[in-house]
């Protein structure tokens, strides 16, 4: 077994990286996959508690670089899928407490027992990113239909282009509203790879189930109930490992019978 | 693409989607191109001041900018030449053959005014046909295209 590192990055900070990480990891998890995520955000560590593991952490990635424990010791395990790990970021310590090259190895001593190794990206393009940057083989940028994010995930784009490692990079479209962009207020998906000229791994649709998930600590892969954000999360996942799924159908047919309906007030 | 087409027809305002598009390609090509747009526009006057040595501009209707395809940048020039006045009387309007209409009234091409889509510059034979009017058009890659072998 070899994994696949995949770096989850956006340059702008609350596009939903982290929630993205949580997600797509419970997801290949729960397809059976062997999966690990790695917190890079040193400092401003979240993934524990979107993923609902804040209170098992005892050991911390810093910990295992500086030698206070084994990596395995700082792995905590999800107990509600098989075969999903955490390896938490430091709390009160700050980025240059690692290395690009602390990156390197630390992932090459996990590669062997994994699948897919999923690292979390702190925002920004400084040591943080570089540090998740450093030991991937894919690189899955977020990014949400606003200008902002947009903008940021063409410098982010841009900066991995410009490493000779050539990385396969693809886009996550997240809090994509379709109402909103049939009204032409807001940036469509083919708007964005139309600007961004990415390859697309998946469009996310704006969700409140993200927040209620993220509140109770169960990402939603976990959850029974099917939501609209949990079934393209699984789709994405189900992308990375190879299948060919089309994108949730997120506009509905607008035809002429639908628009009568909505006109007469039809609750359809 | 759509909004466009919307544009063109006269259909709608753009909406706040387009303009959230047209503002990210506008900021986009200079973030990638690390061109001031200052510096543009002090490169456009030199361009066209070079060009006037040769030719006369229509310095009114000039548009260089730079422009994104794909994740390329492109530095696209559209300069339209100012009507030579002692060409004479200009030709009707040039339109593809097949769509071209019966000319019913010659009263109509003597009229000496500004015709939608005149017939080729004079100076600029070397023009692509399909540009605009009276205006040679150019795309320069920002970026050296891979493993192209020289101009003639």
């Amino acid at each position: 077994m070899t994994a696949r590192v995949i770096t989850i990055t956006s340059g702008k900070g609350g596009v939903g990286k982290t929630t993205a990480t949580a997600n797509i990891a419970v997801a290949l998890a729960s397809l059976g996959k062997k999966v690990v995520c790695v917190d890079a955000d040193i400092g401003l560590r979240n993934l524990d508690v979107v993923m609902g593991l804040e209170n098992r952490i005892v050991y911390d990635l810093v910990d295992v670089v500086e030698g206070r424990c084994k990596l395995r010791q700082a792995m905590v395990k999800d107990k509600r899928v098989a075969d999903l790990y955490l390896l938490p970021a430091a709390q009160t310590r700050d980025k240059t407490a690692i290395s690009p090259q602390d990156m390197v190895s630390l992932t090459g001593q996990l590669r062997a027992d994994f699948e897919f190794i999923l690292i979390d990206s702190p925002a920004g393009i400084e040591w943080g990113f570089r540090n998740a940057l450093a030991p991937a083989d894919e690189v899955i940028v977020v990014t949400n239909p606003e200008v902002s994010a947009v903008r940021d995930a063409d410098r982010i784009i841009g900066l991995i282009e410009a490493d000779p490692r050539r990385l396969p990079t693809s886009l996550l479209l997240n809090r994509i509203k379709p109402e909103m962009i049939r009204r032409g207020d807001m940036l469509s998906v083919n708007d964005v790879l139309e600007i961004l000229s990415t390859r697309l791994l998946g469009v996310v649709p704006e969700d409140e189930h993200i927040l209620i998930s993220s509140n109770r600590g169960t990402p939603l892969a976990l959850d029974s109930e099917r939501t609209p954000a949990g079934d393209a999360f699984l789709n994405v996942a189900r992308r990375l490992m190879g299948e060919k799924v089309p994108l949730i159908q997120l506009e509905r047919k607008d035809g002429w019978f639908s628009r009568l309906t909505r006109i007469f007030g039809s609750s359809k | 693409m759509a909004s466009f087409w919307n544009r063109l027809l006269g259909r709608q305002e753009a909406t706040s989607a387009d303009t959230a598009r047209d503002r990210l390609k506008l900021v986009l090509v200079s973030d990638r191109s690390d061109i001031s747009p200052e510096k543009l526009a002090q490169l456009q006057g030199e361009i066209i001041a070079v060009i006037k040595r040769y030719l006369d501009v229509d310095d009114a209707h000039v548009h260089i900018k730079l422009e994104q395809r794909a994740r390329e940048n492109y530095l696209v020039a559209d300069i339209p030449l100012a009507r030579d006045t002692s060409y004479g009387a200009l030709p009707p309007v040039e339109a593809p053959p097949e769509l071209e209409p019966e000319p019913e009234e010659p009263a109509r091409a003597t009229k000496p005014r500004k015709p939608r889509a005149a017939s080729p510059a004079k100076p600029s034979a070397s023009a692509p046909r399909k540009s605009r009017s009276r205006s040679t058009k150019a795309a320069v890659p920002d970026t050296d295209p891979p493993a192209e072998p020289p101009a003639p």
